[in-house]
């Protein structure tokens, strides 16, 4: 059987496993926790998402807007004007799974001169994967008499929102590749309380709260979830992002400055290597202190506290 | 049926009707028949001393152990069944043990005391069916010397399990003259070597034979060295400053 | 009932029973010259959910000793009621409460005893010593203990103690030239550096957090009285009028 070739490389896999069984798991991926609610109301829709990202129980990541790469660590992605994607579970995963979706749909908008529908969308994470998943069933099946438990593998679970030609429409699509055509937020019980309230929603501001209301619940009640809530609106034309919509957990002020006195850290010793020539200098001025040392006198290091 | 009078001295757990323990009382009196020993408090330690009753001039006197270490910084003179106080002083050397142990400090004076006092009332006691482990109350009265945080104490305790705790404390056949000389020669700012003195003075009054360094024996417990028994020279060291 | 009947090819299962969870949160102790501070977060908390955001972590014991427990909070609860009840015996049997150090051993013999089925609880002990110095004694949970001058335990100890090794041992830290680093923080310097410790692990651990409970256990006489003057929210919790005092400083942490 010819190798696939594929973007991502599961050769190591089997080995991988071998040595997890050995007590050797794999690094811990940093999650991108997990409070993502969606609230449609008339023909619009509003998602919120919490900004915390976690590597197992440390916070690797407390808002988005700090970062030098705002949109790389969103929740939120970009799918197209009118469709975003909101994503959960480990970063990379769900950056790379969504990473391909606007231009495909770019190319399948040009191609079709349509506005690509959010069903459209689902298909690339969707078959992208299923394939992944797929090629680990062959895997498993030559090697391991068929075990299933690798499915889901790529832990990335998304749920797409856009409005389209129907209306709002939401997908959610599981780290196997399933998807449905369902509203909630996700995985978080937290959030999926708040969406009794979102029955009959007629108002902007009330969906706004209601989402408010699910990701402050994710915040506060979730570990994996927390900091501030982001969030944006989006009609059939176009999308606003609400960018730290609320704030309630801003670092507080620290009770002392924690600076250190030049020369702290000891240094053991001093080693100076030349990689160059020094050039031969002629003495111009007569202040003692502008005067350059020439290449036989003491070697003297830049940022060396003079004690 | 009526038990009559005399028969309410049977029974190790069985009152009078005037509400006495027969046995418990006839246990101290015990002690009355022993050597007479002598207990002496004073701010620099306790002092501990026995009448050793050479029987016979083939006895080797060293062999008569009347005071006995209990712990570092506590120790034990007895007067009475000499060998029921093995039983006591294994409790209460145990019980010391345990509390080092367990709390990593010295057991207090009192603890240790109420721990032996504990120990001399479980006469008559059986647990369920099986046979109580001691069948009559200790014949012998205990004179416990110790220094802890509350400094050098002494204390007394009887087969009834009751303790009191002595500045100056004679037990034994001549303790009523005995207890009559402290009362007269104790005084609150006494040195150790007073004590010593005292103590060694006390005995010679109430003793048959001339006293020297193998019919009594001293021992003391100081803040600085802990219990110690005097060895032959410095007792004879100190009979000799008498 | 045929369906009841194990067919020969069935695997046995193995089932199991784990008696223990882990309910985050994080405590420290510092001890100074004459004084002692015990803290830790009031949050307690099981995989991802909050069980409750105030559960205390840190005792009082006696008017000179203090016990923070951090593990499993069953267990927690459980040991301090225990060690609690020894003490009330020892002072029944001996007439005085019992010292700190003498704690520190009866906790190792408590914890040691349950060697085979421990308590699933790591102890910081702080407090006055006899001689009048603060303590920390730290216990690993089947009780292998030490005395410290400052200790981390928990979910955030592994951010909280280099802070401590550095900010009180002065690890890493080289002292300006003709000068040394004291042996002992003022309480002034040592209540910035817990609180900080509890900020910056809120900040960094997801089960650290809602609220912060500070014990200060000061020595007979401490100079460091006049500091707890200004602070806001102290309370006293001492229960004799002469010896050693305790107060306590409540603080809200962030709570997401």
């Amino acid at each position: 059987m010819a190798v696939q070739i594929s973007a991502v490389a599961y050769r190591s896999s089997y080995r991988n496993n071998s040595l997890a069984g050995r007590e050797l798991p794999l690094p811990k991926a940093t999650s991108t926790a997990t409070s993502i609610h969606p609230c449609p109301f008339r023909d619009e829709i509003v998602l919120g998402a919490e900004t915390r990202a976690t590597g197992d129980t440390t916070v690797a990541g407390t808002n988005c807007k700090k970062t030098p790469r705002p949109k790389l660590h969103s929740k939120i992605h970009y799918t197209t004007e009118s469709i975003r994607c909101c994503s959960a579970e480990p970063a990379a995963d769900t950056e790379f799974t969504t990473a391909p979706i606007p231009s495909n749909m770019e190319f399948h908008a040009l191609q079709t001169a349509r506005k690509p529908r959010v069903v459209t969308t689902t298909t690339t994470p969707t078959q992208m994967l299923f394939s992944f998943d797929l090629y680990f069933r062959i895997h498993f099946m030559l090697f391991m008499s068929g075990k299933y438990r690798h499915q889901g593998y790529t832990g990335a679970d998304l749920v797409l929102r856009g409005t389209d030609s129907p209306g709002p429409r939401f997908f959610t699509i599981h780290s196997h590749g399933s998807s449905d055509n369902l509203a909630n937020g996700f995985r978080k019980l937290d959030c999926n309380g708040c969406i009794r309230k979102w029955l009959g929603t007629r108002h902007r501001k009330e969906a706004r709260n209601i989402v408010k209301a699910a990701i402050a619940a994710g915040i506060f009640k979730d570990l994996d979830s927390g900091s501030d809530i982001e969030g944006c609106i989006i009609t059939s034309t176009h999308t606003e992002m609400l960018k730290n919509v609320e704030m309630p957990n801003e670092r507080v002020q620290k009770e002392r400055h924690y600076n250190f006195r030049r020369g702290t850290t000891a240094r053991k010793k001093k080693h100076v290597k030349k990689f160059a020539e020094d050039d031969q200098v002629t003495l111009t001025g007569d202040d003692d202190m502008d005067t350059p040392h020439s290449s036989l006198a003491k070697p003297h290091i830049m940022g060396t506290a003079p004690f | 049926m009526f038990l009559t009078r005399s028969e309410y001295d049977r029974g190790v757990n069985t009152f009078s009707p005037e509400g006495r323990l027969f046995q418990v009382e006839y246990a101290i009196e015990a002690i009355k028949l022993g050597s007479t020993t002598v207990g002496i408090r004073t701010p620099e330690g306790v002092v501990l001393g026995v009448e050793k009753r050479v029987q016979s001039p083939l006895l080797e006197s060293s062999s008569i152990e009347k005071i006995m270490e209990i712990d570092h910084h506590l120790g034990c003179a007895m007067s009475g069944l000499t060998a029921d106080a093995r039983t006591m002083i294994d409790h209460a050397r145990v019980t010391a043990q345990n509390h080092a142990f367990t709390y990593d400090e010295k057991i207090k004076v009192e603890s240790v005391t109420q721990a032996v006092c504990d120990l001399a009332l479980r006469f008559g006691e059986s647990v369920h069916d099986e046979e109580a482990l001691m069948s009559r109350p200790f014949g012998v009265a205990l004179l416990i010397a110790g220094i802890d945080e509350l400094g050098p104490q002494l204390y007394h305790t009887d087969p009834s399990g009751t303790f009191v705790r002595y500045d100056a404390k004679a037990i034994g056949s001549g303790s009523e003259a005995a207890q009559s000389e402290l009362q007269d020669k104790w005084h609150k700012q006494m040195t150790l070597r007073e004590a010593q003195l005292l103590t060694l003075s006390v005995l010679k009054q109430v003793m048959e034979e001339k006293l020297d360094q193998h019919n009594v024996q001293l021992a003391q417990v100081t803040h600085t060295k802990g219990f110690e028994i005097l060895d032959e020279a410095s007792l004879k060291e100190v009979i000799e400053a008498m | 009932m045929p369906a009841m009947v194990s067919s020969i090819s069935q695997q046995p299962t193995q089932q199991a029973f784990n008696p223990y969870t882990e309910n985050g949160g994080t405590i420290l102790a510092i001890a100074g010259a004459d004084f002692s501070v015990i803290a830790g977060d009031t949050r307690q908390s099981e995989g991802y959910s909050i069980q409750t955001r105030y559960a205390p972590k840190v005792f009082k014991l006696t008017d000179k000793a203090v016990l923070a427990v951090n593990g499993f909070a069953a267990d927690g609860n459980m040991f301090v009621k225990k060690v609690r009840q020894r003490l009330e015996w020892y002072r029944h049997a001996h007439a005085k409460d019992m010292p700190i150090r003498a704690i520190a051993r009866l906790i190792q013999t408590m914890l040691y005893a349950r060697r085979f089925f421990p308590y699933y609880v790591y102890n910081i002990l702080g407090g006055i010593e006899e001689d009048g110095t603060g303590a920390v004694y730290s216990f690993d949970p089947v009780g292998s203990y030490e005395r410290e001058a400052c200790r981390a335990a928990g979910a955030a100890q592994s951010l909280v103690q280099p802070f401590l090794d550095n900010q009180i041992y002065f690890k890493n830290q080289q002292p300006a030239p003709g000068s040394s680093f004291p042996k002992h923080l003022p309480l002034t310097s040592v209540l910035p550096l817990v609180i900080d410790s509890f900020t910056s692990a809120t900040e960094r651990h997801i089960e650290v957090g809602d609220g912060l409970e500070i014990y200060v256990v000061l020595a007979k006489n401490s100079t460091a009285l006049q500091s707890l003057q200004s602070i806001r929210g102290i309370q006293e919790v001492t229960t004799t009028t002469d010896g050693e005092r305790v107060f306590v400083i409540r603080r809200d942490l962030k709570k997401d």
